[in-house]
């Protein structure tokens, strides 16, 4: 690797990025569709197959033809009509569904930044920069650096700093080497960048030096080199509008990989980690005219264990500091006149093990062991800090170097106070720490928890003044964590490697409430998953993008110390069904928890069965829960164990739950073969209602009807393997059928129930093939989705649609099928959407084809279905894992999670979309400049085709930036609590404008549509 | 080879309650004038053990016995000052007495004799019990040339009391004498329980009431009471001030119940810093000599180590950590000659030596606490298998049964009892403890000494009432002689004969006479006189003195007809017995002037007057061995001497009757004893010689197989050798060995290999002990856990990479310079040794232990073989001439009985976030 300069170049994306791209989820550079579902052959005009029960293809021209009972009509294949069908079909469908950019999103792990005068925080998720305002903790803005997906398909943000020259600015680093340079005010740059290494880039931080009577930034960047190594480069890339190039040298490589670098006193110190590995090093030239002449000198030792965690401070040694470099001169050579002397740089540096270690004044102590060797070994020593049980996860220096803060996973974030040895602990933080980060005027604290939220500490009281949280579903891990080297008892991973679904709801009630369950693993390992523990339950607002509300579902040990005698993690119970009753007010969920087999060794030793023992030992609740005061649900009934079998000792799974969608009542079916209905019964007292404190009364929830499905496979004995069966309940839409399939057979044997008696009204044969994973009802249509997905007409009492799933599909275990496979069910719209999972892999690129099993391959399809079309309305390939699928209640479409804890909504055309108000903030606060303002007439210039299918659509309201991205009416202006706080909070009450003013203010904002520029 | 695992042998641990090294820090220049340093470790019963650090060997030298309710709670050595000689162009130094004095929980001071291991004197006045004691610094060097006109330079002694006052005692003279009362006691009667000098006249005075209180002890003025403030809340009001010391830059340090370590300005006496390291009381505190690193310990068991750090140099915990199982109670440190450490002790009883200057570089290591002499023996009475075991004043004899009645897991099996019995149980009247014991090889006679006499008993085996086989134990009668104490009693193989080492190290040896009636004592005492070795006036009268001739070890050849005897200083002294044994001779004097080759240097303490002569017992007589003063003086003291014991069977037939004439009617025979007389000897430094004793050299064999050609592996062992014996049955030649941890056996009939270690092993000069701190080997580069390697790069892009020693060790005399990265690049086998420690030696020696158990050593590869399977070890004793049957004692310390602890022992366990 040559250290010349290397020109960089900022490239410009074109106006004529497509605007698809922009905000969609990232796209995995495959074929389609036909990867998720099967095609038996490749015959032109016939790439979609229905089958028949025989497994034979079969084709029609309409839906009608094809029967259930295996009536089917032999059609002589007419692929020319067929493919000017599908032809003109997909010209006249595929525009009217869509993928809205994402809201959520988990905040990357680095360091929150400050803006200068900390009014507000800068965080980042992997695709955009979110600014906080520190005095509210509402959304200010949000940046998207644009990335093309499909050229640059991992790019995501590793790094981000506020520029130190020009604190205006930011600067973030991807993943894949590319550098933005942006606005975060106006946003401006973000489309533009330089890549600084093709091979990616690890971490970035950026200095501000002054050499040749010019101060610039400097970046200094970690880069991937290609044989294996990693190197350390400074750039000094060329600003538009300066005329000077940019330049680029490697000052550092090393076989390591350098995950963290830090600068220091304007550059004159640069730390990095590699493992275990610290690297110290000072400027090396008081001159450089340019880039390429600068010299860093670096002084490279081992810590004792794996470092997860390093902070620097510079300062400037006084007078009489000096004295010993003076000492130094006169026993040597009296060879250099006034040195510039070296800064006094104390070192923190935070281990996986748990170790703090302070090394102070390092720098000057390293260079005088090495000028006289016979110093006391002793004063090279770090001072070591030891509470942390695990690793640290972050250490940080306070300003006056007094303190030192650090935190972990023990959710106590301490503070050393480094002269006494005294330490003060802030516990019950919620979540492990994950990074720190002192305000610039040393007043506040920033955390960063590792539950995708930050909070902003006060120094003085540490009290929060304000906090941002995010969606708390699980994510997968994109690096390795550094804890992952320190040997300890683990978790038993996943027999299967599987992105298990999560169990999530929308609010009927409030649609924009969208209800998750969470836990504390949030980073999923790609290769081996362990299994989640989700106690939790998260209150999402789909329009301001935030959390609203987390309670406990079931027990949690979060500020427990979570260590058995055995050194294991005591787990918890997780929850794996959710729903909501049709109105909104009732919440039954299932939890499902079982000993670990670490825990149950010792019976081992008694002859006893162990796995046996393990499920005997298996606590399954149901709990219903109703919405009370205060936001919170409110356990009402809890029912322990409620398929347990007869014969044998030990809860029984409960497999699925059904919400009827007309009354509240909720359906059960469980391990043991058998339906229950559940429904409400007043809670009385010796014949007496009681009642609560409002007069209402109180009410309980009891087993109204429970109805034997038989044996169906649900045998005692593969009761003992995890999930040989499946079985699945759903109301039909009226709330009078209940359609229960239970067992693994394989001639898909589906009861109707009246969901009022539980008689089996009428059972049907080859409903599904293989294991039933999901069944629904849209209207009529019954929907089951197994190895095929089938729309069965009820009324009719034929087969409307079938698909077979592809061999990938259909050969994976039934672990992972019921995990990855999704059906909704859109009763507005009248659609039905599948997602399947599948890997992303390229013939061409070997190495991902070697990683096949990594979850990180994996791409998901949605597919979503009308019952009155053979094609499907809309389909597309996601380089993520699809993690639940749920209707869009409020509105028309599809509502989805994924892997990096993103909710998309998939709707239709013309709809509102609730999320879509999560988006607009950019524009509200901030004055933009001409010059974006011009930049977003393009796009919505572009948006205007699909915009002129909506009928009654207002061009000026399109072409208005403020709301080129969501179809809003301009009867309902939104007033965002932004906007209001914008009136409000600009002072001390005293030194606010008239009441008069406030009020026009106030007023305007609701009458018209606001900052509408005149057209 | 049976073996007996015993742990039931009670020999109770006695906490250390201070630690005191006779110089703390030597400087090179001053190197001459001074005595090399000791380590003087005080016990909670009342002994004084006398350790020799010895290039980080860590030998136990002597051990001062206590008594009943003595116990040791304050030791200080001091050096009276050193008279330089000018004789010419040359210097030399009369160095000055290194004396120690110790208080216990009484009003006395004591000096102490080390050369007789007895009181010297004792002082008192009228005050309170004394808690602490302190003495004067000496004279610096600076000062050295400044006080030429001074009056004296010696340490004087200044002593806390429990009643508030500061007593002042004198040293002056070589005497010891109360010398004024320097602060009255108080009327809050604060107790004083730390003491420490700033300097030459000021003493720092930590108390009860939460003060510290400086005094002047020129006119004993109060200079300044710095208050520690009230203790914290829901804790007592005081702060007790359990520890002080000053920094060699006047700053004072405070270590207190609050578990605050507090600098004070030496200047202004005020507050400087506080800092919490401890989560209960601070115990004591070591400072190094440069002041640059401070150690406390404390009740939370920690040793925290902090240094200076930062631009305005404030204090910081380097690092902590749990050396021992109980608290810290006491801290010394020493640099001298590349040695840099800390050794503290607390109740758990064994001395644990820390690394100073190479803190965190080094590994910490826990001496032994059980004794070095080990304390066991075992004898054969006709077919009864007996261990005797002493301490304090307590004698008890165990009888094992065979050992093919146990199966091997039963082995470790303390509690299950019948496999042995207690026989008997000997209670020693007297204040005096047992300084040694001796069981003759039948069992038939026991002899016990203390510093003021030696008892003798007979053990009769008979049947008591119920059936039971026990003991019945006779005193005999004792002559006169025996009522002055001795330091070793050792009976001869044959029991006839009493090998007595006086306290005053003098040797007399006793003819036993044993008939049916009972067993008498010879009238006549062979006084044996060891020869000469001119040492030069002035060190006898300076420094230790003659302390170096105490004498450690005795041996007797299997045919009794030879005795060697060894000291400290490494010289080995042997006797011979002349003559055969003519039982018809009996108390029939010889007084033959002419044969009289012993010259008496002793000034005739002894009460008894036929010393002067040469008598012949039953017509045999010892005398000094002609070629004794040609054995080689050995570099270091001797722990284990041991003959060979013949093979061929016990003749006294080849041996001539001088036969007697009228001329000469007792003749003295001249012919030496032609049994065997090799002896083994191993050293403090481990090293094992063979010496032909009356050959008066070397054995061949020795000479083949010097100490350097042993394995790594033994010579990597660190506890000092305790004991031996043989297997010379069926025609093996096979030495055993053993010290507190580990167990050798080397085959003499064969060359020692060096063993599959050093085959693939890089050369290297220096290993482990010998190159470490003083305390254990270094820390290997895997395990450091101090958060900097060892070796740092320096790198500027473009330029290959350099690479620094960040952590050279101080250089030790004759070492080379380019060893320092030994450890980073040792054998993969000798790393492992390294990282696993003892473990990996313990697991895999097993397997090995229990084939050697079984008697099938079948490969015949290397000729040694080693087990540290058995730890610690109080000692081993063989049984039987054929295939040897040995019992092991073990005295685990969680057997032991540690005092209980007011704190939990893990506070993790039971505090929560």
């Amino acid at each position: 690797m040559s250290s010349g300069t290397v020109e960089l170049k900022r490239k410009r994306l074109g106006p004529n990025l497509s605007e698809k791209h922009k905000s969609g989820p990232p796209i995995a550079p495959i074929f389609g569709w036909d990867a998720a579902f099967e095609l038996p052959e490749i015959v032109p005009g016939e790439e979609l197959v229905a089958y028949d029960m025989s497994g034979q293809p079969i084709s029609g021209t309409g839906v009608d033809e094809w029967k259930c009972n295996g009536e089917i009509k032999e059609q002589k294949e007419e692929t020319e009509r067929q493919r000017e069908e599908v032809q003109l079909y997909e010209a006249r469908q595929q525009p009217a569904w869509n993928v809205s950019s994402s809201i959520g999103g988990r905040m990357i792990n680095a360091d929150p930044v400050f803006t200068q005068d900390e009014k507000f925080l800068i965080l980042a998720n992997r695709s955009s920069i979110s600014v906080y305002s520190t005095s509210n903790s509402l959304l200010t803005t949000t940046l998207i650096p644009k990335v093309d997906v499909v050229k640059r398909p991992n790019a995501r943000i590793i790094a981000y700093c506020i520029s130190p020259t020009n604190p205006d600015h930011i600067w973030v680093a991807f993943a894949d080497g590319a550098i933005y340079y942006i606005n975060w005010i106006s946003g401006e740059g973000a489309d533009e960048f330089w890549t600084l290494s093709s091979n990616g880039c690890i971490h970035m931080t950026v200095a501000s030096m002054v050499s040749g009577g010019r101060r610039r930034d400097v970046v200094f960047a970690t880069e991937l080199r290609s044989d294996k190594a990693w190197r350390i480069t400074a750039n000094e890339l060329s600003l538009p509008g300066s005329k000077l190039p940019s330049a680029s040298i490697t000052i550092f490589t090393s076989t390591q990989m350098v995950n963290y670098l830090k600068s220091a006193n304007e550059g004159e110190v640069l730390v990095a980690t590699a493992e275990k590995s610290i690297m110290l090093g000072f400027l090396a030239t008081d001159k450089y005219e340019t880039l390429d002449k600068i010299r860093y000198e670096f002084r490279v030792f081992d810590s004792s264990a794996f470092i997860s965690a390093i902070d620097v401070r510079c300062s400037i040694p006084h007078k009489e500091d000096e004295e010993d470099e003076v000492v130094a001169k006169r026993k040597g050579k009296k060879q250099k006149q006034k040195q510039k002397p070296k800064p006094i740089v104390d070192v923190v540096v935070g281990d996986a093990k748990g170790s703090i270690f302070v090394h102070n004044d390092l720098l000057r102590n390293l260079l005088n062991k090495e000028r006289l060797k016979q110093e006391s070994n002793i004063s090279l020593l770090p001072q070591k800090l030891h509470w942390h049980r695990q690793g640290v996860q972050t250490v940080k220096w306070s300003l006056d170097g007094a303190y030192i803060i650090s935190g972990g996973s023990e959710t106590v974030l301490v503070l050393w106070q480094l002269d006494t040895g005294r330490h003060q602990f802030l516990p019950h933080m919620a979540a492990t720490i994950q990074n720190v980060v002192v305000s610039p005027a040393g007043t506040s604290y920033a955390v960063q928890l590792k539950d995708n939220s930050a909070m902003i500490l006060s120094t003085a009281e540490l009290k929060a003044t304000s906090n941002v949280a995010g969606i708390q579903s699980s994510v997968l891990a994109h690096e390795e964590s550094i804890e992952v080297k320190v040997q300890r008892v683990e978790d038993e991973p996943l027999a299967h490697s599987l992105f298990q679904r999560t169990p999530a709801t929308i609010n009927p009630s409030d649609p924009s409430q969208l209800l998750v369950a969470v836990g504390q693993e949030h980073e999923l390992h790609p290769i081996k998953p362990l299994a989640l523990k989700r106690p939790y339950l998260q209150t999402f607002d789909l329009k301001n993008a935030r959390s609203v509300g987390r309670q406990a579902l079931t027990r949690s040990n979060i500020t427990n110390i979570n260590v058995a005698p055995g050194f294991g993690r005591m787990t918890e119970p997780t929850v794996t069904h959710m729903k909501l009753s049709f109105d909104g007010k009732w919440l039954a969920t299932i939890d499902e928890w079982t000993p670990s087999e670490a825990d149950l060794e010792h019976i081992l030793h008694a002859g006893m069965d162990g796995i046996d023992e393990r499920w005997r030992r298996r606590e399954v609740c149901l709990k219903f829960w109703q919405m009370g005061q205060g936001e919170v649900w409110e356990l009402v009934s809890r029912i322990n164990a409620p398929h347990s079998f007869e014969d044998a000792a030990g809860a029984g799974r409960v497999l699925d739950l059904a919400a009827d969608p007309s009354s509240t009542r909720f359906s059960t079916i469980g391990d043991d073969a058998v339906v229950r209905t559940w429904v409400t019964r007043s809670r009385k007292r010796d014949n007496v209602v009681v009642r609560g404190r409002y007069g209402t009364p109180l009410k309980n929830w009891d087993c109204h009807q429970s109805a034997s499905m038989g044996k169906h496979g649900l045998d005692d004995n593969d009761r003992l393997q995890p999930r040989s069966v499946n079985g699945c309940v759903a109301f039909s839409e009226d709330g009078s059928i209940l359609a229960v399939a239970a067992g693994g057979d394989n001639d898909g044997l589906l009861h109707l129930l009246d969901a009022d008696s539980g008689t089996i009204r009428l059972s049907l044969n080859k409903m599904y093939e293989g294991h039933i994973l999901q069944i629904d009802f849209l209207g009529q249509d019954l929907i089951t989705l197994s190895d095929k997905v089938l729309l069965y007409d009820i009324a009719a009492n034929e087969m409307r649609l079938s698909f077979g799933l592809t061999s990938e599909v259909t050969k994976l275990e039934l672990s992972q099928k019921l995990e990855m496979l999704h059906l909704a069910v859109d009763p507005k719209s009248r659609t039905f959407a599948v997602a399947t999972p599948g890997y992303a892999h390229d013939p061409k690129n070997l190495k991902t084809l070697l990683n096949l099993r990594s979850l990180l391959n994996q791409c998901s399809h949605l597919v979503v279905f009308s019952p009155k079309q053979r094609l499907p309305v809309f389909k597309q390939i996601f380089g993520t894992v699809i993690t639940a699928l749920l209707p869009a209640i409020g509105s028309e479409g599809f509502m989805f999670l994924d892997s990096a804890a993103e909710i998309y909504t998939c709707f239709q055309q013309g709809t509102h979309v609730v999320t879509a108000m999560a988006q607009s903030t950019s524009a509200l606060k901030l004055e933009g400049s001409d010059n974006e303002a011009e930049d977003t007439m393009d796009i919505s210039e572009d948006e205007d085709e699909h915009l002129g299918f909506l009928p009654g659509e207002d061009k000026k309201i399109a072409n208005n930036p403020n709301f080129s991205f969501n179809f809003e009416d301009d009867e309902t202006p939104v007033v965002t609590q932004q906007k209001l706080s914008e009136v409000f909070d600009i002072g001390p009450s005293f030194a606010l404008p008239p009441m008069e003013e406030l009020f026009y203010q106030v007023a305007g904002l609701f009458l018209g549509p606001p900052m509408t520029p005149a057209t | 080879m049976d073996v007996h695992r015993c742990r039931f042998v009670p020999y109770p641990q006695s906490t250390i309650n201070v630690l005191a090294f006779s110089h703390a820090y030597v400087q090179k220049s001053q190197e001459k004038k001074v005595a090399p340093p000791r380590l003087a470790v005080g016990r909670a019963n009342g002994d004084i053990e006398i350790w020799n650090p010895l290039n980080a060997q860590w030998h136990q030298e002597t051990v001062i016995k206590g008594g009943v309710d003595r116990s040791i709670d304050g030791l200080v050595w001091i050096q009276d000052p050193t008279e330089t000689i000018v004789s010419g162009a040359n210097r030399s130094w009369i160095v000055g007495k290194s004396r120690l004095f110790s208080v216990g929980c009484t009003t006395t001071v004591t000096e102490w004799d080390l050369e007789n291991g007895t009181p010297l004197r004792h002082a008192s006045g009228n005050h309170g019990e004394i808690w602490c004691l302190a003495a004067q610094p000496a004279v610096g060097i600076k000062d050295e040339r400044k006080s030429a006109e001074r009056q004296w330079e010696g340490q004087n002694l200044v002593a806390g009391c429990t009643d508030g006052a500061l007593v002042l005692y004198s040293t002056k003279d070589e005497d010891l004498q109360f010398g004024r009362i320097l602060v009255r006691p108080s009327v809050k009667k604060a107790k004083i329980i730390s003491v420490a000098f700033q300097n030459r006249n000021v003493v720092i005075a930590g108390c009860t009431d939460s003060t510290i209180r400086v005094f002047d002890i020129r006119n004993g003025s109060t200079l300044r009471t710095m208050s520690l403030g009230s203790g914290p809340k829901g804790g007592p009001k005081n702060i007790d001030v359990w520890a002080v010391r000053a920094l060699p830059d006047g700053d004072i340090i405070s270590g207190d119940s609050t578990g605050e370590l507090r600098i004070w300005s030496g200047k202004t006496y005020t507050l400087t810093q506080r800092v919490k390291s401890h989560n209960q009381d601070i115990f004591t505190l070591a400072v190094s000599n440069d002041g640059s690193i401070i150690f406390s310990g404390g009740k939370d068991r920690r040793t925290v180590v902090y240094k200076q750090a930062g631009k305005v140099k404030r204090w910081v915990e380097v690092s902590h950590r749990r050396y021992h199982k109980h608290d810290v109670m006491t801290m010394a440190s020493l640099e001298y000659k590349g040695m840099s450490v800390v050794v503290s002790g607390g109740p758990d009883a064994s001395p644990t030596v820390v690394p100073l200057q190479q803190f965190g570089l080094d590994f910490q290591r826990s001496l032994p606490f059980l004794p070095q002499e080990a304390p066991v023996k075992g004898a054969v009475m006709g077919k009864k298998r007996l261990l005797m075991s002493f301490w304090d004043r307590e004698i008890h004899i165990w009888e094992l049964s065979k050992p093919h009645l146990q199966r091997p897991e039963n082995l470790s099996e303390g509690g299950s009892s019948h496999n042995r019995k207690l026989v008997s149980k000997i209670l020693i009247k007297g204040e005096a403890n047992i300084l040694s014991a001796d069981l003759s090889s039948d069992g038939s006679i026991l002899a016990v000494s203390t510093t003021t006499e030696i008892k003798v008993f007979h053990l009769k085996q008979r049947r008591s009432t119920d059936g039971e086989m026990g003991f019945r134990v006779s005193a005999v009668h004792t002559p006169h002689s025996f009522s002055s104490g001795a330091r070793l009693v050792r009976f001869s193989p044959d029991k006839n004969w009493l090998c007595i080492v006086r306290t005053d190290n003098r040797i007399v040896l006793r003819r036993i006479v044993s008939s049916a009636s009972g067993i008498k004592f010879h009238p006549y005492n062979s006084k044996l006189d060891r020869v000469d070795r001119k040492t030069p006036k002035h060190v006898i009268l300076g420094g230790l003195g003659s302390y170096d001739r105490t004498v450690t070890q005795t041996a007797f050849s299997s045919d009794s007809r030879i005795l060697a005897v060894s000291d400290l200083a490494g010289y080995i002294d042997t006797f011979v017995l002349l003559g055969a044994e003519d039982l018809g001779q009996a108390s029939i004097d010889c007084e033959d002037d002419t044969i009289s080759s012993t010259e008496s240097s002793d000034s005739g303490s002894d009460s008894e007057e036929e010393a002067e002569k040469v008598k012949l017992t039953y017509g045999q007589y010892w005398t000094r061995n002609p070629s004794a003063a040609s054995l080689p003086k050995l570099p270091h003291a001797v722990t284990v001497l041991s003959f060979r014991p013949t093979t061929a069977p016990l003749t006294n037939g080849n041996m001539s009757h001088t036969i007697p004439t009228r001329h000469n009617p007792n003749p003295l025979p001249h012919d030496l004893p032609h049994g065997e007389d090799r002896l083994i000897v191993i050293t403090a430094t481990s090293d094992i010689f063979e010496l032909e004793v009356l050959r008066g050299s070397l054995s061949e064999w020795s000479r083949r197989n010097p100490p350097a050609k042993f394995p790594i592996i033994y010579r990597k062992v660190k506890d000092l050798a305790k004991g031996c014996f043989w297997d010379l049955s069926n025609g093996r030649e096979r030495f055993w060995l053993y010290g507190a941890g580990w167990l050798f056996m080397f085959d003499l009939s064969r060359d020692v290999s060096p063993g599959e270690e050093d085959s693939n092993a890089p050369k290297r000069k220096r290993y482990g002990k010998t190159e470490c701190s003083g305390a254990g080997g270094a820390v290997s580069k895997f395990q450091q856990s101090n958060g900097i390697s060892r070796r740092m790069a320096k790198v500027e892009h473009e330029t290959p990479n350099k690479y620094e020693d960040l952590f050279a060790r101080q250089q030790r005399g004759n070492s080379s310079d380019d060893e320092d990265i030994v450890p980073l690049r040792q054998t993969k086998k000798a790393k492992k040794e390294i990282e696993n420690g003892e473990e990996s030696g313990n697991s895999e020696k097993v397997e090995n232990g229990e084939a050697a158990e079984n008697g099938v050593i079948g490969n015949p590869e290397p000729n040694y073989w080693r087990t540290f399977k058995y730890r610690p070890i109080l000692g081993m004793c063989a049984y039987g001439n054929g295939e040897p049957e040995v019992a092991i004692v073990e005295r685990p310390l969680w057997e032991a009985d540690l005092p209980d602890k007011y704190d939990g022992d893990q506070e993790w366990d039971h505090s929560g976030v």
